[in-house]
């Protein structure tokens, strides 16, 4: 299933110009830059997501408390119950 | 696209002190998902700081140093989460569904409010739902609506 777009005039003038010098149809020029430009921002996600995890990693991995604690995260709703009324006084 | 519940994010910032198998899974998937893909909504963001600043240091008996540690490192965190991920806020449609799920469930399954607003954005947008929470994940399903599970991490 095809679906239209708009674009300006200069980038359809851009659009025909590639199409007519390398004997392909606009759409599948248009497919393949779309996917060109997919890879490229996969390959940008992947090294945002490798820096995050080395900067913020490290840093979790550097906490450490005074005193050796166990901490459960499968139900923190019931952790809320630790609040006392007073914690919400301002 | 994965919305990301707040046990996720306290596992991910806690992980020197929670040892089970589990968990380390879900850590180990959550490390996997692009800053794009992560959704964080603004109502997981309100949980998550009152979580980590006031609910941790007094549940784990922090001392004031230790508790200053958790809160620069939670400050970074939201920093980072609020920077490069994919923050979101429900629309009264969304709100108007969660209290439909929430009412729903308040005799039978008891989930929380915020519980209901992730069920119902994800459901809205077809997000995929990352939680640890087994409850919330029961219900998901019965709405038939995806969830990210370790356990089957072929999904």
């Amino acid at each position: 299933m095809y679906k239209a777009v708009n674009i300006s005039e200069n980038t359809y003038k851009k659009l025909h110009k590639i199409a007519t010098q390398s004997h392909t149809p606009k759409a599948r020029i248009i497919e393949s830059l779309v996917k060109e430009y997919c890879m490229t921002m996969n390959k940008r996600e992947k090294i945002k997501l490798e820096k995050f995890n080395k900067e913020m990693g490290a840093k979790v991995k550097a906490l450490k408390f005074s005193k050796k604690i166990k901490v459960n995260t499968d139900n923190i709703d019931a952790d809320f119950a630790v609040l006392a009324d007073t914690d919400y006084i301002m | 696209m994965y919305i990301i519940d707040t046990n996720i994010h306290a596992a991910y910032l806690l992980q020197n002190f929670e040892n089970d198998e589990l968990t380390k899974k879900y850590l180990e998937l959550y490390n996997t998902i692009t800053l794009s893909e992560r959704i964080v909504p603004d109502f997981i963001l309100g949980e998550f700081e009152t979580f980590i600043i006031k609910v941790a240091p007094s549940r784990y008996r922090l001392n004031s140093k230790d508790t200053k540690k958790l809160k620069q490192l939670a400050f970074d965190y939201i920093h980072k989460l609020t920077h490069d991920c994919v923050i979101s806020a429900p629309e009264i449609h969304t709100v108007q569904r969660a209290r439909d799920i929430y009412f729903e469930n308040v005799n039978t399954h008891y989930i929380g409010f915020i519980d209901c607003l992730i069920l119902a954005e994800a459901e809205k947008n077809k997000y995929t739902i990352f939680t640890k929470d087994a409850r919330m994940s029961n219900i998901a399903k019965n709405l038939q609506l995806a969830c990210l599970d370790p356990q089957n991490a072929n999904n």
